[in-house]
């Protein structure tokens, strides 16, 4: 994990250096979520839940270039849609750095990566089972698209390299199971974050799509409507399902704008 | 432009909010439709149908006959509950309401039909372990009942140590085991009572079981469900190695079960079992060698089932308890003694 840190600051220290600038900016956000997650493995109940958003990051754009990184929090409680024995707390954290090549002026075309990707949730009433968690990163092809003040962002899931702690029947990996490797004293199996057993999956079998739309009412104030959707099976037949909305007020805590000369 | 910029809204349009119309349907709560679900569970996950003898294909054919539109909340219960009766396990279990403790159950109990074997009110405690006849006696947490380790020497031969841990659903930390097995090591065997200990964290019982060797020993494998198919299993071949502490227990130990001895209590005991210097002394074990997945019914009902099954290093299906190499059993007319502990203390001796 500290690899994949220290690689991200090298990009962008190295990204600051080669474009133009336009606008930088810092920023605070926060807002409501809307969470839906379907686990077919063990029902085809589906958890509905509200929460809460907060996000912060970084960001500059030239007319070349767009990068930043943020980190996203997304808490919820959810409820099951056919019964009401269990609430589940889930959590979404999330650490991003994006590069987009600005094709024109208001349309960008590029590269988000999400360094840490944590999605976890916990199960209240339940023992083993008590615990979900997907731990890992994703890169995606992503797309801005600026009209006057309103932003949209599209980005399509390209590959992901993560672990879902839960197996077909039981709360470890199926990796971990299928190579025969449970053991007590295996750290992996203690381990939630460990990434011994992550694996690559690419689209169309790790199905994983972002949308975005900005509206800029004010400098330093936006307002936007965000969708995480994700679609994966790591056992056979048996997928995996969840989706966030969220919609959240973001503040410019610092905002500058520069113009070169000869730009 | 234009054309790319309807595009991304055309897109957006269709792709926001759409993550249910690529989910799964919810599924139905009727009676008919909960007795499927909780059939096809068993039938997927459960990992001891072949050792359990259970032919589940016919049960739940005959069992779904009786099941209609009429059936109550009840009688469904009860046709549940005798799928879960067939597998005769201590993990798998079914419950209405886990919150409501006056709510349907089923489960199968290991303990049924075995004589008591330990008294900690009027045996243990005015005998060994109090401290009024033990002052040198230690323990974690609050009491010498409740506590989560309780540890010193035997009252009439203070060469022999005395370690109780009444339940592995306990957190105990590294440094705390380490002053257990410092506090031990003077001594020249060693009683580990694990009567009434009935399971909790396997990993827990793991650390403890990696202080009485030296080396890497091999235990057995635990055989896990990874699919659907009722072939669809993965052996997970289990070497435990030693806790790399200067305070290892490698002296003889007397290990003390009774029927209660389950699920993780198992676990340490598979861990021990190929070591020469370990015998149990007791009674049978209450088994419960699986691990355990829990989850909801599309009704709320709550369920467990075991999905592995551990083959211990002789060969052995463990899941139905063991009998111990010394068979012993308390009297409990005579309260002035314990037998089980005094038949261990002639071994040490």
């Amino acid at each position: 994990m500290k690899k994949n840190y220290f690689i991200l600051v090298i990009i962008i220290t190295s990204m600051s250096k080669l474009c133009a600038q336009k606008t930088k900016y810092f920023f605070a956000g926060v807002g409501g979520s809307l969470t839906t997650f379907q686990d077919t493995k063990y029902s085809d109940v589906r958890y509905n839940g509200l929460g809460r958003i907060i996000e912060l990051g970084y960001q500059r754009e030239t007319l070349k270039s767009l990068y930043g990184i943020n980190l996203e929090l997304v808490q919820s409680k959810e409820k099951p849609s056919t019964h009401n024995a269990t609430i589940v707390k889930t959590t979404n954290a999330k650490l991003q750095a994006k590069y987009l090549y600005g094709i024109k002026e208001n349309f960008f075309v590029g590269l988000t990566w999400d360094a840490l990707n944590v999605y976890k949730k916990r199960f209240k009433g339940l023992d083993n089972g008590n615990i979900y968690i997907i731990n890992g990163g994703s890169v995606w092809l992503s797309s801005i698209y600026d009209y006057k003040k309103i932003r949209i962002g599209l980005d399509i899931g390209l590959a992901s390299y993560f672990t879902e702690g839960t197996g077909f029947s039981y709360s470890a990996p199926q990796d971990l199971l299928e190579e025969g490797e449970f053991n007590y004293q295996n750290e992996a199996l203690n381990n939630l974050m460990s990434s011994r057993y992550h694996k690559l999956q690419t689209i169309p079998k790790h199905l994983e799509i972002r949308t975005s739309i900005r509206y800029q009412f004010l400098k330093r104030f936006s307002i936007a409507y965000k969708w995480h959707f994700r679609k994966f099976s790591e056992v056979k037949n048996y997928p995996v399902t969840y989706g966030i909305h969220s919609i959240s007020l973001r503040y410019n805590l610092y905002y500058r704008v520069k113009t070169k000369k000869g730009e | 432009m234009k054309q790319l910029k309807i595009s991304i809204l055309v897109f957006l349009v269709l792709f926001c909010s759409c993550e249910k119309t690529l989910m799964e349907p919810n599924p139905e709560t009727n009676a008919l439709a909960i007795f499927d679900e909780y059939s096809t569970l068993v039938k997927e996950k459960y990992g001891m149908l072949a050792y359990k003898n259970v032919d589940i294909n016919a049960l739940t054919n005959a069992l779904r006959k009786k099941i209609n539109e009429s059936t109550s909340k009840q009688e469904l219960f009860k046709t549940l509950g005798t799928i879960t009766e067939s597998l005769r396990d201590g993990h798998s279990i079914i419950i209405e309401d886990k919150s409501d403790k006056n709510s349907m159950y089923t489960g199968f109990s290991p303990m049924e039909g075995y004589p008591k074997s330990i008294d900690i009110v009027n045996i243990l405690l005015p005998h060994y372990i109090g401290k009024e006849i033990n002052p040198g006696i230690k323990v974690l947490g609050r009491n010498l009942i409740r506590g989560r380790a309780i540890w010193g020497t035997i009252p009439s031969n203070n060469k022999i140590g005395y370690l109780r841990i009444p339940s592995w659903a306990v957190a105990i930390s590294d440094d705390e085991i380490e002053r257990i097995f410092k506090d031990l090591k003077n001594t020249k065997g060693l009683i580990f009572d694990m009567r009434l200990n009935s399971g909790g964290d396997p990993a827990l019982a793991t650390k403890f079981a990696s202080y009485f060797i030296d080396k890497p020993i091999y235990t057995g494998y635990e055989r896990f469900k990874i699919g659907p198919g009722p072939n669809d299993f993965s052996n997970s071949e289990v070497t435990l190695k030693p806790s790399g502490s200067k305070n290892n227990y490698l002296k003889p130990v007397m290990v003390l079960t009774d029927r209660y001895v389950y699920s993780a209590s198992t676990t340490f005991l598979y861990s021990l079992v190929p070591n020469k210097r370990i015998k149990t002394v007791g009674q049978k074990t209450g088994g419960g060698s699986g691990s355990v997945i829990d989850g909801y019914l599309a009704n709320g009902w709550y369920w467990s089932l075991s999905v592995s099954e551990f083959i211990d290093a002789q060969g052995r299906h463990l899941d139905d308890g063991v009998d111990p190499d010394i068979p012993v059993k308390l009297n409990l007319e005579d309260t002035t003694k314990d037998e089980v502990i005094e038949r261990a203390i002639i071994e040490l001796q």
